[in-house]
């Protein structure tokens, strides 16, 4: 080993990452350098990658950002303007009294976590993006409809309800999804990089149909404007942009056809004659995976039930936890909280089996302790023995029997 | 209280190995009884979350015992190292290119002391392998063979410790670990 092990980094990623972990911290660099006992002047050329950092003052850098060395060293560089054009997809009018800068950096490191697992384990995300649509010009209520027939039909879904939508858009669209806690106001939020693809970030602090509908709309806006970043707010304002107004609408008739929902709503009023019932409305909102309230809405906008109908439930306070309770409309797929995706999950697992992730590794990109990242190997590998654990780098079918 | 071994070797653990003695529910005495100069950094000791799961829970969430802060301090077996050279701290930053930092707190203990690294991670068995000289390793079910193996104990109470392990712990030992045949066989009595 030599006298720095540093000289064999490249000081150009290492250079931004302290730059990115000194304005997470919201330092100047001068008051960096205050803090190190340093001149402002070799924070600048530390952070041009014009010095090298010795080791004592990348372990004191790491102290005083609160991050590990590991974790400044090992991180690729930061995508350039991730992070800084998400802050500016702040709309003016937000209701914003909080650092949002910490959930923004957090969901770049995954962003980076996933890229480099699939680096470790070489498969990339394959993205299977449509042309980007335009809807200048066009009613945002029509274009969402259109836009979300044509949508299923490229993705094969045919008319039933999305169950696994976070699984769809990551393996059949190569979109990369995770759940992070928010601040309770923002629903998700989109970013674009050349390297990660489309990246989409759902409030897990939501709850699970709230949270599709999040997706799908989030989903609704990389499909008209891929390029753009976006953080979106929970908003009940009436003069809503028409961008805006398409993604909730697209969200509604994606999640909802509005022929397979016609279909089941149909064959429900069939079986009563005497018409409809509150159960039946709770059960529909189950079998898509979607708030009461949605479905309601829906069936509204497509003059299935009288306009006004959820606004009646809601005035009569109908409690719809209680509903589904007596109706026991629970499911494992209305307790999504899974932060990482099944596939990020294998991947994290395949890596730490091959060896190339250590288990401090694997617990740190799993968001988890030892023992979490434990549970989550064994339960992602268990091949049913005690200890008999599938090797998912291992290949199928060797060569001489392909 | 542990003898006074100052010619025996040095073994700095890392947390994989400290959590495994843990959940076995004989970490004093297993640390007691081995033939080394036991230790951890004091990055390990400060940083690391030593999270066992509580016995008996068989449904999620897991309720989880977290060793208490100061009772790795409180082991009169234990030595806690902190870093004293430049070579120490180049050592560190050098192994956190490739592992975690409590990880490379120890592997570069180990190096720059001469010791052994008592670990179960594959990859830093690889890289204390590959190393010219290699660093010696020792592997969870090396250090309870050792202890069973001293004290003679019953093998009831083998068993029992391998079991705590495996479900405090969640820790299987690999196939091509040392002293896999001899775990599966106790563990499965």
């Amino acid at each position: 080993m030599t006298d720095n092990p540093l000289a064999a980094v490249d000081p150009r990623g290492l250079a931004a990452r302290v730059r990115e972990a000194r304005e997470a911290r919201g330092w100047t660099q001068q008051e960096l350098g205050d803090r190190l006992g340093m001149a402002r002047t070799t924070i600048v050329a530390i952070e041009k990658a014009e010095r090298r950092l010795k080791p004592r003052e990348l372990i004191e850098l790491a102290r005083l950002f609160g991050r590990s060395v590991s974790e400044l060293l090992q991180r690729s560089s930061p995508p350039e303007g991730f992070s800084v054009q998400l802050r500016s997809a702040l709309p003016v009018s937000a209701p914003v009294d909080y650092d949002l800068v910490p959930y923004i950096e957090e969901f770049q490191h995954r962003c980076e976590d996933y890229l480099r697992l699939e680096e470790i384990c070489r498969v990339p995300l394959r993205r299977r993006y449509p042309p980007e649509y335009d809807i200048q010009g066009v009613d945002a209520d029509q274009a969402a409809e259109d836009l979300a027939a044509a949508e299923r039909s490229r993705l094969d879904l045919g008319e039933g309800p999305l169950l696994s939508l976070r699984d769809l858009l990551e393996t059949d669209v190569g979109l990369r999804v995770f759940q992070l806690n928010l601040p309770s106001k923002i629903a998700g939020m989109f970013a674009f990089a050349a390297s990660f693809g489309g990246c989409i970030a759902i409030n897990l602090r939501h709850p699970v149909e709230r949270r599709r509908m999040s997706l799908a709309h989030e989903y609704g806006h990389f499909l008209i404007a891929r390029f753009r970043f976006e953080i979106t707010f929970e908003s009940r304002y009436e003069r809503r942009p028409s961008a805006e107004r398409f993604a909730e609408a697209f969200a509604r008739a994606f999640l909802m056809p509005a022929s397979g929902v016609r279909r089941r709503f149909l064959e429900h009023e069939r079986e009563r004659p005497q018409g409809i019932t509150y159960g039946d409305l709770c059960r529909l909102a189950h079998s898509y995976l979607v708030s009461l309230e949605a479905i309601t809405r829906r069936l509204e906008e497509l003059r299935l039930i009288p306009l006004g109908t959820w606004e009646r439930l809601r005035q009569e306070r109908f409690r719809v936890d209680e509903a589904r309770h007596i109706l026991d409309l629970e499911s494992a797929a209305h307790t999504d909280d899974a932060p990482f995706s099944p596939r990020y999950i294998a991947l994290a697992v395949e890596a730490w089996q091959l060896g190339e992730l250590s288990e401090g590794q694997l617990a740190q990109i799993l968001r988890v302790d030892r023992l979490g990242a434990r549970e989550l190997a064994l339960a992602a590998a268990e091949g049913g023995d005690q200890g008999a654990v599938v090797n998912f780098g291992a290949p199928l079918l060797s060569s001489g029997t392909r | 209280m542990s003898e006074e071994r100052p010619e025996s070797p040095l073994l700095l653990f890392d947390a994989c190995c400290l959590i495994n003695l843990f959940a076995s529910g004989r970490i004093e005495e297993i640390l007691d009884c081995l033939p080394f100069r036991c230790a951890t950094s004091r990055l390990v000791a400060s940083r690391e979350v030593l999270a066992i799961a509580v016995e008996g829970a068989a449904t999620e969430p897991l309720g989880r015992e977290v060793m208490p802060p100061g009772r790795l301090e409180s082991m009169s077996n234990l030595a806690l190292l902190d870093f004293e050279t430049d070579q120490e701290l180049a050592g560190f930053v050098g192994f956190a290119l490739e592992l975690d930092d409590g990880e490379a707190s120890v592997c570069s203990l180990a190096v720059a002391r001469g010791g052994g690294v008592a670990t179960d991670d594959r990859k830093a068995l690889r890289i204390m392998g590959g190393l010219t000289p290699p660093v010696p390793t020792v592997q969870t079910p090396e250090l309870l063979y050792e202890w069973v193996e001293r004290l003679k104990l019953p093998e009831a109470e083998i068993r029992s410790a391998l079991r705590q392990v495996q479900r405090r712990g969640r820790f299987y030992p690999r196939v091509d670990a040392p002293r896999f045949e001899w775990w599966e066989t106790f563990s499965q009595r």
